[in-house]
């Protein structure tokens, strides 16, 4: 025998035809089918609950679809309900609109400052910061809207109402902010050096370039940022809700009162409004408005974002459509250009200096006048991210006075009496955790699985692509449409009533797409030649995933997952319909009532009397302190696992 | 070309030998449209990649700069219109004495300077609009909004850049449908709109195929009546076909200087004669 | 690709080696036959005549081979140049070896006008000179032919004696006309065989410094 000994090794006797995978990797793989599967089930519920609804509300006898659509009046309570849609769209159309109106702008040019001006200290200090904003739970811009922005807004204008559009766009504007500002700065980016290069060696000043190169250039990705900004504007439910009123509009006059769609379904849902009633069920019938609008924006800007993923910002190819337009208008009326003797003869002609078109007397002024216009703009975009700064900051400093003297121990551990002393948070605080900690173990297993499942296992198939849109589509969905979702599915349909499992179910429900996301990020980041590696030796496909993909993108998974909770502890409106409000102990059981801290902040900022305002901004204190330790987790599990990479 | 060479060797015996042994430089001549480069050092973030680099770039001529990449050579061009000061890190010292200025010094704007030395650059980069509006857009950006004017300019561009009887029926389409080479000329029409006196080309034809390249060549035979050409190219033999001086670089430093048919006949520096024999290394 | 084109390169030198022996080795056997009225040795000669152009024409293609496939530069192109030039010299003087054969077969019947000594002497030289610029080119070793400008005004002075010498002869004797006329022909092409080498060698100094020189 020689010193590799391979006479009697039970592999060389085992037959090459005989399968290696065992029983139970099948049923991990088809498990992890399953899980991804999920999202198709979770689709047809949103489907079902909205289509269900739709049609319960259209059999009431005061309701038709022709009103619905055309019917210029809302008036859903009264003797005589009328229900037109007409002003809540308009009133969605004023609020979104109006938002990105601002947005636009503003995240545009903080973008360009971002990409383009900003020294690589800054974007690094800048951009982290720009994103705290999308970080700030959507009830704490609300009641910054109500408390702090509004009484400003009635002193500049004073003629608006308590409850006015206007402040309800001003602070949408930071919320939407991010979106613009992150996806417009990575097209920026991804506009090619060489771009700029041309337009800069042609002495064009650098503000030159970026507003007549990069810009235009860029455009398709700064669109889809705008309409990605309209499509959360669109959906945003809590800010609304608090701050702009609960009648609705159609009057387009941002200083007065509105009601957008997610505010009139979020009414529904705080119990002022009867159930069983056509008002309650109108809910769906807007709902599924809101989705289908909400769908379409999603879905262009969805494919502009995937494009620029894939690197092809500048379109070189023109596509289908478009040839056959062009095959059909433009060429049918253009003659074909014949190639003439002369145009292959490339020959130049004498180059004639002597002909001058530039006047050059006229340059030097001309020359500062750009340069001037140049130091205007990038002041504009300082400005802009300037803008963005003074509002977190402001944000922030505001809670925390406001919010500093209600925080005791009483206010966070005792069980609220009935007077307004004895307010606490013990019971929302409580239900927030259990909340998050069932949410986790709903959407974790099944977001982490169809991560997988999408990354590792599943060959590019039509129901594989399918499914992917499938989970693309539910990352846009807005919360409140998934509230409906869990008031219809899990309250009524399955029975748990208004307990914490819905709630948790329903958020779970939400989060999922976000940690499929996140979590394939964490997949694809380990380097393809380990698997190759343990493919190579003979693993099989699960063997390889198990041990090592798995393992080295734990971290990542773990991160993802962190901040996916963290956007669920901070949602109100998905439990808008489940939570109950006057829950004053802690639940005991998953089919207990609960109450969680956003829904408590929701609940107080619309109290009639002053001091739950101030408790109100205690318990977003403590819901932004929860938030921060959350995202201090991640961060520090992501630094250290990038520190501990060898790879 | 060496044949060419040779022949011409032959015929003008006498002439051609006093000329090759004249000294390097503009026949003796100074002009105060030459570049001079006076003691040229460039850091990228600290690592110096041009050391010292001393030279006459003659006006109205075409010059060559060669070596292996990472030598040195793009950046010593791109310092020439300041295209360096657009990159992070990137310091420099020495001057640039032309037309009586030392172009380095921070009271020089390098817009303005920029459209005095226009650039082309190795990858063909139209500006994702028509081809109307690539040209014109250095025009608009000096204040011309004349349509009239601006299509005279875009005319007399293309003619000067043979591009004009291929594209004249399709000035509004996307200059991104042009053929690379197309492209290339597009962008050299582009550099001309805007009336430079200088051009630098950074590796013109490196994604070119053969017959967009001799046409590229053919324009720059053209352009040099009139501007001073400086070119960056890594093919040796397209140096000798069209540059009238060529320097070698290597390691950030200009090994050897001179007329392009010296360097090729009979270089000086060893160092230069084991690259352009392709033993190097 | 160097390593292909020192190779080619390496078979191209042996040739011209070879070619520059060959047309040596003509002209000397050449005017061994004439000295000797040697016709068989002249007959020799004149066969030697295509090999030598089959060199010639060899040579010439595979340099423009070698010129257009690896379009060489500095010294690799000055030694092709050099190479073109020097193949046509040699052709030259190997076939002034093949002439004086000829004239070696013209004279053979008749006596000779006296002991032939300066035309010997002559082709000497030449030989001489041939063997040092074909060493001058292969070893790059310019000092050997410092000398060739002397070489060749010694290659004039002894044709122009030979010319006199001939002159008395054919004063004192015209039968001698003939033969003497011959000679000064002869010694004629040696002088010329001595002038290409100098060609050879102004060629020589421009493969090794790129310097165009006058030789002579």
């Amino acid at each position: 025998m020689g010193f590799f000994d391979r006479g009697s090794t039970e592999l060389k006797k085992a037959p090459l035809t005989k399968k290696v995978a065992k029983l139970s990797e099948r049923v991990v793989v088809s498990t992890l089918f399953s899980a991804s599967s999920v999202s198709v089930l979770i689709s047809a519920a949103i489907l079902y609950t909205l289509i269900e609804g739709s049609i319960k509300f259209f059999n009431f006898d005061e309701v038709s679809i022709w009103d619905f659509l055309f019917g210029s009046e809302w008036i859903p309570s009264g003797t005589d309900p009328s229900f037109g849609i007409y002003p809540l769209l308009s009133d969605t159309i004023l609020i979104a609109g109006g938002t990105i109106l601002l947005a636009g702008p503003i995240g545009i040019a903080a973008a360009l400052f971002l990409s383009e001006y900003a020294p690589s200290k800054v974007r690094n200090v800048a951009k982290p910061v720009v994103e705290l904003l999308a970080g700030i739970p959507s009830i704490v811009y609300g009641f910054f809207a109500l408390f702090t922005i509004g009484p400003i807004v009635r002193e500049i204008f004073p003629e608006a109402t308590y409850f006015n559009a206007l402040q309800a766009i001003i602070v949408m504007t930071f919320m939407v902010l991010p979106i613009v500002v992150s996806i417009s700065d990575d097209s920026l980016k991804a506009v090619p050096r060489h771009m700029r290069e041309a337009s800069l060696a042609m002495g064009a000043t650098k503000w030159e370039t970026s507003i007549k190169v990069v810009i235009p250039a860029a455009a398709s990705g700064i669109s889809a940022s705008v309409l990605l900004g309209v499509a959360r504007a669109i959906g945003e439910t809590m800010v609304v809700t608090l701050a702009a009123g609960s009648i609705s509009g159609g009057h387009w006059n941002p200083l007065m009162e509105i009601q957008p769609m997610t505010s009139f379904i979020a009414q529904t849902a705080t119990g002022d409004i009867p159930p069983g009633t056509p008002q309650a069920e109108a809910a769906f019938a807007v709902g599924i408005t809101l989705f289908i609008m909400t769908y379409f924006v999603n879905r262009i800007a969805g494919r502009v974002v995937l494009r620029i993923k894939k690197g092809s910002i500048v379109k070189k190819e023109p596509s289908r459509v478009q040839k056959f337009i062009r095959k059909n208008t433009i060429d049918r009326i253009r003659k074909p250009v014949e190639i003439t003797k002369e145009m292959i003869s490339y020959r130049p002609i004498r180059i004639d200096r002597s002909i001058k078109f530039i006047d050059k007397t006229k340059l030097k002024g001309n020359l500062i006048r750009r340069k001037i216009k140049g130091y205007f703009g990038v002041s504009t975009t300082v400005l802009s991210l300037v803008l963005a700064f003074v509002f977190l900051i402001y944000l922030l400093v505001e809670v925390f006075i406001k919010g500093a003297g209600s925080i005791s121990w009483d206010f966070l551990t005792s069980e609220p009496g009935f007077r307004v002393t004895e307010a606490s948070i013990m019971p929302a605080l409580t239900g927030s955790v259990f909340l998050m900690l069932l949410t986790l173990l709903f959407a974790v297993p099944l977001g982490v699985g169809t991560a997988v499942y999408f990354n590792e296992i599943a060959k590019d198939t039509w129901y594989t692509r399918f499914l992917r849109n499938v989970i693309q589509n539910l990352a846009g969905v807005p919360s409140i449409v998934f509230g409906l979702v869990g008031l219809a599915i899990f309250v009524r349909l399955f029975n748990f009533g208004p307990s914490l499992l819905a709630g948790s179910m329903t958020l779970a429900l939400m989060i999922m797409p976000i940690i499929v996301v996140s979590s394939e990020e964490a997949l694809k980041s380990v380097p393809q030649s380990f698997r190759d590696a343990a493919r190579g030796v003979g693993a099989t496909r699960w063997q390889t995933v198990r041990d090592h993909v798995l393992p080295n993108a734990v971290p990542g998974i773990i991160t993802g997952s962190i901040l996916s909770l963290s956007r669920a502890i901070g949602e109100t409106a998905p439990i808008l319909f489940i939570g109950a409000f006057f829950a004053k102990t802690a639940p005991s059981g998953v089919m207990d009532s609960f109450v969680a801290l956003p829904l408590t902040i929701f609940f107080w900022s619309r109290h009639a009397q002053d001091e739950y305002h101030e408790f109100a901004s205690g318990a977003i204190l403590v819901l932004l302190v929860i938030l921060l330790i959350m995202n201090a987790i991640a961060i520090f599990i992501r630094y250290r696992s990038q520190k501990r990479r060898v790879w | 070309m060496v044949f060419g060479f040779l022949s011409s060797g032959n015929n003008k015996k006498g002439k051609e030998r006093k000329k090759l042994h004249d000294s390097s430089g503009n026949n003796g001549k100074r002009s105060s449209n030459d570049i001079i480069l006076k003691d040229i050092n460039i850091f990228y973030s600290g690592k110096q990649a041009i050391k010292d680099v001393d030279m006459t770039i003659p006006e109205k001529k075409v010059t060559a700069f060669i070596g292996p990449s990472g030598c040195g050579k793009s950046t010593l061009l791109r310092n020439i219109n300041r295209m360096n000061d657009e990159i992070v890190g990137c310091t420099y010292d020495g001057e640039i004495l032309w037309q009586g200025t030392d172009i380095l010094e921070k009271k020089v704007d390098p817009v303005a300077l920029r459209r005095r030395i226009g650039m082309v650059f190795q990858k063909p980069n139209p500006f994702p609009k028509t081809i109307f509006d690539n040209i014109a857009y250095g025009p608009k950006l000096l204040g011309i909004r004349n349509k009239k004017k601006l299509k005279e300019i875009v005319e007399k561009s293309l003619r000067d850049a043979a591009l004009w009887n291929e594209v004249k029926d399709r000035l509004n389409d996307s200059a991104m449908g042009l053929s690379g080479g197309q492209q290339q000329r597009l962008c050299i029409a582009r550099a001309l709109a805007v009336e430079p006196d200088v051009i630098l080309m950074d590796e013109p034809c490196s994604a070119l195929d053969p017959i967009a390249t001799a046409k590229i060549e053919d324009l720059i035979n053209e352009l040099k009546k009139e501007y001073t050409v400086v070119i960056v190219t890594h093919n040796m033999q397209q140096a000798s076909r069209i540059s009238d001086f060529t320097g070698f670089m290597y390691l950030g430093e200009l090994i050897e200087f001179g007329k392009t048919r010296q360097i090729f006949e009979n270089p000086k520096e060893d160092l230069t004669e084991r690259y352009i024999t392709g033993r190097f290394g | 690709m160097p390593e292909k084109f020192d190779h080619e390169m390496g078979l191209l030198n042996e040739d011209i080696w070879n070619m520059g022996v060959l047309s040596q080795k003509m002209l000397l056997l050449a005017v061994e036959s004439l000295k000797n009225r040697d016709k068989d040795l002249a007959d020799k000669v004149l066969g030697m005549k295509e090999e030598l152009y089959d060199y010639d024409q060899h040579i010439e293609e595979h340099t423009l081979k070698v010129l257009i496939l690896y379009q060489p530069v500095a010294k690799e192109m000055r030694n092709l140049a050099c190479i073109l030039k020097m193949i046509t010299y040699l052709t030259r003087i190997g076939r002034y070896g093949y002439d004086i054969s000829k004239v070696t077969l013209e004279l053979a019947d008749q006596p000779l006008v006296k002991k032939l000594i300066d035309i010997p002497n002559m082709a000497k030289i030449v030989a001489g000179m041939l063997d040092d610029v074909l060493k001058a080119w292969e070893t790059e070793d310019l000092s050997l032919i410092e000398d060739f400008t002397e070489r060749d005004d010694v290659l004039d002075e002894e044709r122009y004696s030979i010319f006199r010498e001939c002159l008395t002869y054919v004063m004192e004797d015209p039968k001698t006309i003939t033969r003497c006329m011959h000679y000064v022909m002869v010694a004629r092409y040696l002088e010329r065989c001595g002038d290409h080498c100098c060609k050879i060698a102004e060629k020589v100094v421009y493969k090794v410094e790129g310097k165009h020189v006058e030789i002579s």
